[in-house]
């Protein structure tokens, strides 16, 4: 014992002296990164999180309002215009569903559980509708949302916009989905608005500790991305189910949209990573590079994360919709995707959260 | 030898200094237990998760049923500060410790080195009589009213504090934290927008400043505790050490328990001269008493009693020296295997970060499922099962037994688990090919992870 103590200490004094040595043939102190959070954290709110979420609020007015003006006079012609302004707002959504935190939070939980849980359950749907709900507010998440206006307004598989406008002689319908539209403009409303006070909070607190904003982001980074790939591909590819497809619950089923929201999804998440919106300032991959992480191993890790974005929708090309044709069709080009996605994951909550300090725990604990 | 310890351990001394550990001890736990229950997590890291990692020879232990376990914090809680107050003493004393330790074999994920340590020196506390001044017991009891405990009582407390400190400097002389400054390099720069000392964080010196100065400190401080010519520069060094990592890291109360009970270092005249201000009485009280019952050297040195005490603390420190030495008998990379690296107060030495991919076979019908971690653990549990090997076998096994309850007979359960280590790239870290239900965890090499290379 007091051997093996002397050696430690031998071993201690020989190393501080290899230090100090070390250190005089190095005149200037290296900063190994001195990088602005604060101006990180400004990019994110002002040039993507605010107008990504103002875009989202301006598509839910305008398809709150086209789906208004159906349900006022319904018509296939006017149910096209309602498809096509639920697409636009899809695209609007995907690009701020990553922001599920601070006022982002509906009850606790990020907005997207209250947007775009699917599968949705069509049977409750019905039942709604028949029950002439008009409050959703105790409704639960899988019989409202993207999903379930999809079911609306694109009506069951296989119909028409005639088949899906002529189901809406109940006005039942019609007061229904405005529900649900109304939901999504209310939500989408208080979302932007609270950004109005929390942008403050936001900029202005910097560090990693738990709950502090780039801890956040970070973490809603990995859920919202662990979303698509584990509900959007895993669940329909059967992973989860010994391998026995389960097409129908693809993300967006009934607007056959699954494959251009994961695209545009992919897209989004790829933009938050690079700080890339209004402007292109600094973001996660910046503050990579500053930190030089994974440097002296095998390349630089925020060019493998951006890469491996680049190879994930390369193979989401491949890939077209419906989806759920494609996985029965043409499973391989699926697969492929799928796998791209999985390839990220040690990257994105493995490498990145370490590299930069942050916990990916989705709750506060101690450590020591 | 054997009896120049005795002759040592039994002199007689002041028993203030236990009296003040006592005290704050039994207010920090309180602090602790309260803490513990405003958070939340009695029922997020006991109540709520679906299934617990055990600890080997303790898989019975179980979260106990209902509002049990608010019960037992409630106790805890109330054990910790009788203990404060030296009420029914050794019975809290020894409450507190079963309850805690329960509590914290419910769950290896939660396991942090300053609860073991907690659990440790509640232990001690049971055997020392430390409320024979200064204490409701001693209100009740005049009879048991002493100024003097064996040196051993306090001692006991400044060896267990010196192991912790020593043996985390130890832990600090590897490559990792001497020459690559890890993971302080990855942690210290986000900081950089604390006050006071944040403009010196980004500086690749700082890091190796921090490595350096904190491996000395540990390894020194316990002998400069014990000096008396230096215990008030070792007591600055550790406020200071311990308020600046408590500013940078989310250690809890660790901090301030190390703070408060360091002070058992000190001599035992600041400790009378302390009480005796708040307790005049206190500075002369026992001087009147004839010898206290069981503390002289006379009556107690040479007994079998004596030498059976000696004999059991003899004991315990052993083990708690080759707790912490277990990992030489390991070859390869403790950090990756981590092998030998619990109880052994590995304190923040390593930035490791996993992800587990599970696959399930059946080699009957040859059909495959991935296994969504999120069905059956908690985010903290699969975050830590993801880096520690012996919590991957036993997530194998749950993973084993819901697949067998779903009629899969004998599942194949493989891993694609990836880690990355301080800074380190992630690489594969379970060997893709193995069966881990097959594999027994135990204290044997781990030659189903994938070796190390660096």
């Amino acid at each position: 014992m007091k051997q093996l103590l002397m050696r430690h200490l031998f071993l201690l004094l020989f190393l501080t002296s290899i230090g100090l040595t070390a250190c005089d043939t190095d005149p200037d102190p290296t900063v190994q990164c001195d990088f602005d959070q604060k101006a990180m954290l400004a990019n994110y709110a002002d040039s993507l999180i605010v107008p990504d979420l103002e875009q989202m609020r301006i598509g839910a007015i305008f398809l709150n309002g086209v789906a208004q003006a159906f349900v006022s006079a319904p018509s296939p012609d006017m149910l096209v215009e309602v498809q096509v302004s639920f697409g636009a707002f899809v695209t609007a959504y995907k690009r701020a569903s990553v922001y599920g935190f601070g006022p982002g939070m509906i009850n606790g939980m990020p907005f997207r559980n209250r947007f775009n849980t699917y599968p949705t359950d069509t049977a409750s749907i019905e039942a709604n509708v028949t029950a002439a709900t008009t409050s959703v507010a105790a409704v639960t998440d899988d019989e409202v949302g993207l999903n379930a206006i999809a079911y609306l307004i694109f009506g069951p598989i296989g119909s028409g916009s005639v088949e899906a406008a002529a189901l809406y002689s109940d006005p039942a319908r019609g007061q229904y989905l405005l529900a649900l539209t109304q939901e999504l403009l209310d939500r989408s409303t208080e979302i932007r608005n609270g950004w109005d006070t929390y942008r403050e909070t936001f900029v202005n607190t910097t560090g990693v500790a738990d709950g502090s904003p780039i801890a956040l982001l970070v973490n809603e980074l990995n859920l919202d991305f662990e979303t698509t790939k584990n509900y959007g591909f895993k669940v329909p590819l059967g992973k989860y189910n010994g391998g026995v497809i389960l097409p129908t619950k693809v993300e967006l089923y009934h607007s056959r949209h699954s494959m251009m929201a994961a695209k545009a999804h992919m897209a989004a998440l790829r933009d938050v990573y690079n700080g890339t919106g209004a402007n292109d300032g600094p973001g996660l991959y910046e503050y990579l590079v500053c930190l030089k992480a994974g440097e002296d191993a095998d390349g630089l890790l925020a060019d493998a994360i951006d890469d491996s974005f680049q190879a994930i929708m390369d193979a989401m090309e491949q890939v077209p919709d419906p989806l759920d044709a494609t996985i029965v069709g043409n499973k391989p080009v699926v697969e492929t995707a799928h796998d791209r996605l999985q390839q990220l994951v040690p990257l994105f909550k493995s490498e990145m959260p370490s590299a930069l300090g942050v916990r990916i725990s989705y709750q506060d604990t101690d450590g020591d | 030898m054997w009896s120049r310890l005795r002759t040592a351990a039994f002199r007689d001394v002041d028993i203030a200094p236990l009296v003040t550990l006592r005290v704050l001890f039994g207010l920090a736990m309180l602090l602790a237990s309260v803490r513990f229950w405003a958070k939340g997590w009695i029922d997020q890291l006991y109540i709520s998760p679906q299934y617990h990692f055990t600890y080997y020879g303790f898989h019975w232990v179980k979260v106990p049923p209902g509002d049990a376990l608010f019960w037992m914090y409630g106790t805890m809680a109330a054990a910790a500060l009788f203990i404060s107050i030296g009420l029914l003493y050794r019975a809290s004393a020894l409450v507190f410790f079963l309850l805690f330790t329960y509590v914290e074999l419910i769950d290896v994920t939660t396991y942090l080195n300053h609860y073991y340590f907690i659990s440790l020196a509640s232990f001690l506390m049971i055997m020392v009589p430390a409320n024979r001044a200064l204490s409701a017991d001693s209100i009740i009891w005049p009879s048991i009213r002493t100024r003097t405990v064996p040196a051993w009582c306090a001692g006991i407390f400044k060896l267990q504090l010196g192991i912790v400190y020593f043996f985390a400097g130890l832990a600090k002389l590897n490559p990792d934290w001497l020459l690559r400054a890890q993971p302080l390099s990855i942690w210290l720069p986000p900081r950089a927008g604390m006050p006071i000392i944040g403009w010196a964080l980004k500086f690749k010196a700082t890091a190796y400043l921090f490595s350096w100065a904190g491996a000395v400190y540990d390894l020194l401080v316990p002998f400069l505790l014990y000096r008396k010519g230096t215990v008030l520069l070792a007591y600055a060094a550790v406020v200071g050490f311990h308020v600046i990592t408590g500013a940078l890291f989310p250690i809890g109360v660790f901090p301030m328990v190390m703070i408060l009970l360091t002070t058992v270092f000190f001599p035992a005249a600041w400790h009378r001269g302390f009480w005796g201000r708040l307790f005049p009485s206190f500075i002369t009280q026992g001087n009147d008493m004839a010898q206290p019952a069981s503390s002289s050297p006379k009556e107690f040195g040479p007994s079998i009693s004596g030498n059976v005490t000696l004999a059991l603390l003899t004991l315990y420190f052993a083990v708690q020296v080759l707790m912490p030495m277990r990992y030489l008998a390991y070859n390869g990379n403790l950090f990756w295997h981590e092998q030998g690296f619990r109880f052994s107060w590995r304190v923040m030495l390593m930035e490791k970060e996993g992800s587990a991919l599970f696959t399930v076979k059946d080699p009957a019908t040859d059909r495959a499922w991935e296994v969504n971690n999120r069905q059956y653990l908690t985010p903290v549990q699969e975050k830590f099962m993801a880096t520690q090997p012996d919590l991957i076998l036993q997530y194998a096994r749950i993973i084993e037994e819901q697949y067998r309850s779903q009629g899969v007979n004998d599942p194949v359960v493989t891993a694609d688990v990836q880690v990355t280590l301080n800074g380190r790239r992630s690489r594969p870290f379970v060997r893709p090919d193995v069966d881990l239900t097959e594999i027994e965890d135990g204290l044997g090499e781990r030659w189903w992870l994938m070796p190390w290379y660096d």
